[in-house]
């Protein structure tokens, strides 16, 4: 073999039908799945825990109140401030992309996601911190306190890593727009973008699962 | 080779990668034949580890260094001192973590598999392979930190390689705080290179076939690995949750499995043994792919039954993830439960019977060649039906009640680990060798190796079933402490004779490789004369694979078709406009003289 460079490319059976994903967007999906079964596993843990405990004794006597109450304590409509916070940020995320597409920069919505991102994990920070001083923390009030700090640390090492990539996002649409003020054409390739999009969109959709089974179920 | 010009790439995806030369190229290359290589010779090398920590478990069985003899000395004389009981559980709990996680699982999947799958399926590379030499290198330090474990305060894990809760939560319990909790963390970086691998596999099977190689026209190696590739996907992430709970437990304070506040020590064998039992069947069924082409190739026939396999491999994957209570019937689960968990397992008799048959009849009538890789072939058959069968013992509840805990269950997980996975293992490397160096390995002392290792392997673990019914049990560091158990000695003394002569076998096998990397016959492009797409390019195949994308035009199994002019058909060969016989007519074929 004389070729020195060789091309991984997609090719199908079919010459005429354009594949549906690339490779990189296939292999994303595929691979949230797997993410997917790491919170499966979580979750599934969690259900036992929480029935074992039998009827009554969860959240146990003591704990901070976690959960949505009526009327709303201060602590829960912070946390349902947040959860839209991160959901509103799949949205803007979803701008961006698509002035991204039709040419433009997607400067503004990347920005305002990652501004939204920030916003999460630092209320995050604050509600560890604030049950941390009522007395709750990975190590007390038995399995409550275990799972909560588990299921939402690995959620938000997740968002963590989420951020990361769409703040090299804003970096490329920054790039992008500055093409555009000097009226260059922009980098035609939104691989990347889709890809922190396909992940980003994932962990917003499990954060949904972890608000509803850990603060309003 | 009549190689048909198409090359008609939809999209390039920008993956272009220069080829690494030189000593550099072990480190950097991103190509798949050399990590696949890479995990050939990291987890060769950790077999020997592996093997070697067997040996000294077996050598305390049959001479304990804690036996107090006749006279009063504890001590056997032929004892090894540094052998205590912490140890021994270091030993055993080690040996199967470093065998599954570091040998079994590379090998078929990292080594085969990266090497195979391109090769088959006519790709020029991984769909990513940046992941997949990355997926090697988070290999590589999860051995490293299991290997570390071993020199941390307390020793290595110690609570079977299982780590069943509380034994393994509560370092009180287990001794080793440290190394119980490096095992958490590599066993977690271990399921990250399986995932990497995994989602990479199925993205390139799926969308890089080369024009014509439609799903049912891939090796039964590329099926069994794309089929372990989803059982690797979606059961080892459950592991690693698991394992981040246990590490938590055991350093963050967290009580998932201490009942003391309210944990579940069961959840721990659930999670676990949801990704156990894949697990058995991601240890298994790539070994069973690769046995099916070479049962083909030495028979000079086609498979028996295509379709059959592919839909029977399918189903084991599936059963695979709804039987893991199979594994805790002494854990006091209820009755009900474990009869439905019984009869779910029993149902994967019926695709490994399939299997099995259709392998039988691969064989029937067939132009046998004994080669060496046809001869560990068959011993995987042979063993993986004794496995098989000593498995249905322990699917029925009141059996497995009685069984679970002592040595016949070790006998069985040998039986299908190293008489199914390990010999599917030696059949490939005796199959792909020539692919892989260009060269042949001996074929005299391949047969030596074969023997020797098939003789010690039966002397070594059939007795096992033996001891087992005599009610030994697992992981005890000295049976001469039981009353009952010191009749069984001299077949615990038997069985660690035979153990080593399986470990020196080894080095016959080890001579070969080494040896035929320089002095091997050329093996030339396609010395089996096989029909698949990887014996279609040069001996090793240079970077890239194939110059021009192969197109194919057949299944993967013409071999003796009637009115063929050679007993084989390669799969990028067009169909012959002029001969009399159509494609079905070949299909029907089953003997060649």
């Amino acid at each position: 073999m004389s070729s020195t460079t060789i091309a991984a490319t997609g090719y199908s059976s079919d010459p005429l039908r354009a594949p549906r994903f690339t490779l990189p967007k296939f292999g994303m999906l595929v691979f949230l799945a797997s993410e997917a079964m790491l919170f499966a596993g979580l979750i599934g843990g969690y259900i036992v825990l929480r029935i074992s405990q039998g009827p009554g004794n969860w959240p146990p006597p003591g704990a901070p109140t976690i959960g949505v109450s009526m009327p709303p304590s201060f602590l829960n409509w912070v946390m349902i401030a947040n959860t839209v916070f991160l959901l509103s940020s799949s949205v803007t995320y979803h701008w961006g992309e698509s002035r991204m597409r039709k040419g433009g920069s997607g400067l503004l919505g990347y920005g305002l996601t990652a501004i939204l991102g920030v916003i999460f994990l630092g209320v995050q920070a604050w509600e560890w911190l604030h049950l941390k001083e009522e007395g709750m923390w990975f190590n007390s009030f038995g399995t409550y306190g275990s799972c909560f700090f588990t299921m939402t640390g690995f959620h938000g090492l997740h968002v963590f890593l989420g951020l990361l990539a769409i703040l090299l996002a804003v970096g490329r649409a920054g790039l992008r727009q500055m093409k555009i003020f000097s009226g260059q054409t922009p980098n035609p390739s939104h691989t990347f973008e889709e890809l922190t999009g396909y992940y980003w969109h994932f962990v917003d959709v499990v954060w949904v699962f972890l608000y509803s089974i850990l603060y309003v179920l | 080779m009549s190689t048909t010009t198409l090359n008609h790439s939809i999209e390039s995806h920008g993956h272009e990668h220069a080829e690494v030369t030189g000593w550099r190229k072990y480190i950097w290359s991103l190509d798949h034949k050399i990590i696949g290589l890479q995990y050939l010779f990291t987890s060769l090398g950790f077999l020997f580890v592996g093997g070697g920590l067997a040996l000294l478990l077996r050598w305390q069985l049959a001479y304990p260094s804690t036996q107090v003899m006749a006279n009063g000395d504890v001590g056997n004389p032929l004892s090894l001192p540094f052998i205590n009981p912490q140890f021994y559980n270091s030993l055993f709990t080690m040996h199967a973590t470093v065998m599954v996680f570091l040998v079994v699982m590379p090998l078929l999947i990292g080594a085969f598999g990266n090497y195979l799958i391109p090769l088959k399926i006519g790709a020029g590379d991984m769909a990513f392979p940046l992941i997949n030499e990355l997926s090697y290198w988070v290999y590589v330090f999860s051995g490293v930190l299991l290997m570390g474990s071993f020199f941390v305060a307390g020793g290595a894990a110690a609570g079977g390689w299982t780590s069943y809760a509380p034994l393994s939560s509560v370092s009180a319990y287990n001794g080793t705080q440290i190394g119980q909790s490096l095992w958490c963390v590599g066993i977690f970086f271990n399921g990250l290179a399986s995932i990497m691998g995994a989602f990479n596999y199925i993205t390139t099977i799926v969308n890089m076939r080369a024009p014509g190689m439609g799903f049912f026209r891939m090796p039964l190696a590329v099926w069994s690995l794309f089929i372990t590739a989803f059982l690797l996907l979606l059961a080892v992430p459950v592991l690693s949750a698991a394992a981040a709970m246990l590490f938590l437990d055991l350093n963050a304070g967290t009580s998932f499995f201490n009942p003391a506040n309210g944990g579940q020590p069961l959840l721990w064998q659930h999670l676990f043994w949801f990704f156990g039992h894949p697990e058995v069947y991601i240890m298994i069924l790539p070994a069973m792919g690769m046995v099916s082409d070479i049962l083909s190739i030495f028979s000079r026939k086609p498979v028996f039954g295509y379709r059959a396999m592919v839909y029977a491999m399918v189903a084991i994957g599936f059963l695979g993830f709804i039987v893991w209570g199979h594994h805790m019937f002494v854990s006091g689960m209820n009755l009900v439960l474990s009869a439905a968990f019984g009869v779910s397992t029993m149902v994967i008799a019926v695709p490994s019977a399939i299997k099995t048959f259709n392998w039988l009849g691969t064989l029937w009538g067939g132009s046998i060649r004994f080669t060496t890789a046809m001869l560990n072939a068959l011993a995987f058959v042979l063993m993986f039906v004794i496995g098989g069968l000593s498995g249905i013992f322990m699917a029925s509840t009141p059996v497995d009640i009685f069984v679970h805990h002592t040595y016949f269950i070790v006998a069985h997980i040998h039986y299908v680990l190293f008489g199914g996975s390990i010999f599917g293992i030696f059949a490939g490397i005796y199959t792909w060798y020539p692919k892989m160096f260009g060269r042949m390995l001996d074929e005299n002392l391949g047969k030596i190796h074969f023997g020797l290792t098939f003789a010690f392997y039966n002397l070594c673990f059939f007795p096992m079933h033996n001891v087992g019914l005599g009610g030994m049990m697992r992981r005890i560091a000295d049976p001469t402490a039981y009353e009952h158990l010191r009749a069984l000695q001299p077949i615990n003394q038997f069985i660690t004779i035979a153990a080593i002569g399986l470990g020196f076998s080894q080095f016959v096998f080890l001579w070969n490789f080494f040896r035929s990397l320089r002095h091997g016959k050329p093996a030339g492009k396609n010395p089996w004369n096989a029909t698949t797409l990887e014996w279609t390019v040069a001996s090793p195949p240079g970077h890239g694979n194939f110059e021009v994308t192969p197109r194919v035009y057949r299944g993967a199994y013409d071999y003796s078709v009637p009115g063929a002019p050679r007993d084989f058909i390669m799969q990028n060969e067009p169909e012959p406009s002029d001969s009399p016989q159509g494609k079905v007519a070949g299909r029907k074929s089953v003997t060649a003289g």
